[in-house]
């Protein structure tokens, strides 16, 4: 209850506030401009938390993380662009809507089930974490050490649906963590004597330049190529949102409770991600309507179509922090990046964060509420100058993000050798962009590289060098052969589809 | 339809990175041979994971596997832009070195505007600068009362 109310009076002061409201603005804009994602919106924000304290920092990143996921659906409806993957399936009806006069209610919709499974994610944040996070403090370096490969082998296996690129991206994250000084004993891996190496690349600076440098280069190319996307001007004179009345939420609670549910799940598995979740939504939402003629509307401008993936795309932000605060293992870059922020801060995310830093984790659950609430007025109320920012050419946008990147990487050692290295890192991603390697793997092996790390050789050390160390416990065990399930039926996946590929051919 | 090269290419690339790393980790790493539990362990290993994802690359080129999401390379007119925008990037990081972020910044967002990506509007051209350098001043130096480059060659004067 003390911790509680620490929570309460740390995230209820004037600043705070103010960060919520920026935050969720700035995510909201960079989740409405197609091209920007909130994962990039996060890693240009961290430089701004270096001179903050933790829970205004917290209050910044994840203000900006809800704003970002329900931003994306504003462009998607209003011009059939989706803002980030993750809105893609509400282009299918929401689009639609909007040119059949419809695009108040559209927006409506989306606004008031985007809340609601936001919310409703959060209920399932809080009581879930607190048990998972009760059950993972019994687990020793073997068991953390499976779980994190477990949880690694997931993010690979489903990135992008390439297995084998997927595993090699994570491995090259994992092989960049292995750069600076051994924490263990001290000796100097891959540091060719230079000084600036000692201390590795700098997880932020390669955040950074992972995802934001690939998309200056895009849009640069393309804007010298003459192939530049065109700015949006939307006449927004007669933009209102307008809430739908009783009979729609008679109709639509049990799939907005089922969607939620399953944005839940999703969310909390790590790799999977808002877009699977959208998608699996707006399925559920097809198949689950019974009447024929209503499913036969799915696709020229269905309620319905709207309310699965957006309702199921929002509870993602929630069941995504349930495996960070309880585990300390990210589910996708967003969390990634967070963990990456309150690593800075001191904060260790993980079981014995609700022992030691209680009232942290109260502040992360007020910040959320008041976030979603703070991003349910901001698209009720300002809607008409959200969607002005579409009219900013891309090129433009990208010249103020080209700044604040190198500004960012600078600040975040004071030191231009991390400019230079995020140039390095952000040119090879570009590379990666254009050979279809995904990056997210890239990240997570480089947050998770250290604890697999860490784990493995405390569980050797007390193990006196055995591997039985990891097969002695059932739970280990378990995630082991977890391991083995997940790319091995990802690998049978991958046959049959070149079998039929090649029947194809033929 | 011919073989799709991507694979090849790939599998040597890595092939080839992967090797170079597992020879760095020998001779670059001070430790005592190859324990299971010394700081050479997991450099060494993932050096071996990523030499078998490349023999499986290879394979799949040898099986004339071709990836389904693959869509774009780097065409010849990319690679030059490509340069040319990585210049501008290392100039004006050596710039913010010598001279300051508040003296190359709005040079920077001009030249990079104007000349690189040929915007005509001069109000971009000469307001975006000016506008673009003060708010991140104002944000980093009065808000955050955080640091910014202040240039070697301008703290001597």
């Amino acid at each position: 209850m003390e911790n509680l109310l620490l929570a309460f009076q740390l995230t209820t002061t004037i600043q705070c506030l103010a960060i919520i409201v920026l935050g969720s603005f700035i995510g909201i804009i960079f989740g409405v401009i197609p091209g920007l994602t909130y994962s990039m919106a996060l890693s240009l924000m961290l430089p701004f938390t270096f001179g903050m304290g933790p829970i205004n920092a917290i209050a910044l990143l994840v203000a900006v993380f809800i704003g970002g996921a329900s931003g994306g659906s504003i462009s998607a409806i209003l011009i059939g662009v989706p803002g980030t993957p993750s809105a893609a399936a509400t282009v299918f009806d929401g689009y639609p809507m909007t040119k059949q006069g419809k695009a108040g209610l559209a927006m409506g919709i989306t606004v008031i089930v985007s809340t609601i499974g936001g919310l409703l994610s959060l209920a399932a944040m809080i009581l879930l974490t607190d048990f998972l996070a009760k059950f993972a403090i019994k687990f020793g370096p073997s068991e953390i050490f499976a779980l994190v490969l477990f949880g690694f082998s997931t993010i690979c296996g489903l990135a992008d649906n390439a297995l084998f690129r997927g595993l090699a991206a994570g491995i090259f994250g994992l092989m960049l963590m292995t750069v600076g000084i051994d924490e263990i004993e001290g000796v100097q891996r891959f540091t060719f004597g230079r000084i600036e190496m000692l201390q590795g690349i700098n997880l932020l600076v390669a955040m950074i330049g992972l995802f934001a440098v690939p998309h200056i280069f895009e849009v640069f190319i393309a804007r010298i190529n003459k192939e530049d996307k065109k700015n949006f001007n939307i006449n927004t004179s007669k933009l209102k949102t307008n809430f739908p009345d009783f009979s729609f939420y008679k109709k639509y609670f049990g799939l907005i409770m089922r969607c939620t549910g399953l944005g839940t799940i999703i969310g909390i598995i790590p790799g999977a991600g808002g877009t699977i979740a959208a998608f699996l939504g707006y399925t559920h939402a097809k198949n689950s309507e019974k009447d024929p003629i209503e499913k036969a509307k799915f696709g020229k401008g269905n309620i319905g179509g709207i309310v699965g993936p957006e309702t199921a795309n929002n509870a993602i932000t929630g069941g995504a922090m349930i495996p960070l605060l309880a585990l300390g293992i990210p589910g996708d870059p967003a969390t990634a990046i967070m963990l990456g922020a309150l690593l800075i801060h001191g904060i260790n995310p993980g079981p014995m964060l609700f022992v030691q830093n209680a009232s942290i984790v109260y502040s992360i659950y007020i910040v959320f509420f008041v976030a979603y609430i703070v991003v349910f007025f901001m698209q009720v109320q300002f809607i008409k100058q959200i969607v002005k920012c579409l009219a900013v050419k891309p090129h433009n946008m990208a010249i103020g993000i080209t700044i604040m990147i190198v500004i960012g990487a600078y600040s975040v050692r004071n030191s231009f050798f991390d400019v230079y290295v995020m140039f390095i890192i952000g040119f090879l991603g570009y590379f990666f962009n254009r050979i279809n390697i995904p990056l997210a793997p890239i990240i997570l092996g480089m947050v998770l590289g250290e604890v697999i790390e860490s784990n493995y050789r405390t569980a050797m050390a007390l193990s006196g060098g055995s591997f039985k160390i990891f097969v002695n416990s059932p739970l280990s065990l378990a995630f082991l052969f977890l391991i083995i399930l997940t790319i091995g039926l990802q690998i049978k996946k991958r046959v049959s589809e070149v079998k039929k590929q090649k029947v194809s051919l033929i | 339809m011919g073989k799709s090269k991507f694979y090849l290419f790939l599998g040597l690339s890595l092939l080839a990175f992967s090797l170079i790393w597992i020879f760095l980790t020998f001779y670059t790493i001070k430790a005592n041979g190859l324990s299971a539990n010394s700081p050479r362990t997991i450099p060494f290993f993932l050096g071996i994971c990523m030499s078998i994802l490349s023999i499986v690359f290879l394979y799949q080129y040898n099986l004339g596997f071709r990836p389904k999401d693959l869509n774009q390379g780097l065409k010849k007119n990319e690679i030059k832009n490509f340069f040319s925008i990585i210049l501008f990037l290392i100039l004006y990081t050596l710039f913010l070195e010598w001279f300051g972020f508040v003296l190359s910044t709005p040079i920077f967002i001009f030249l990079l505007s104007r000349f690189l990506l040929h915007e005509k509007n001069w109000l971009v051209n000469y307001l975006l600068p000016i506008l673009l350098t003060s708010i991140i001043y104002f944000v980093f130096i009065i808000l955050l009362h955080s640091n910014l480059p202040r240039g070697t060659i301008i703290r001597l004067f």
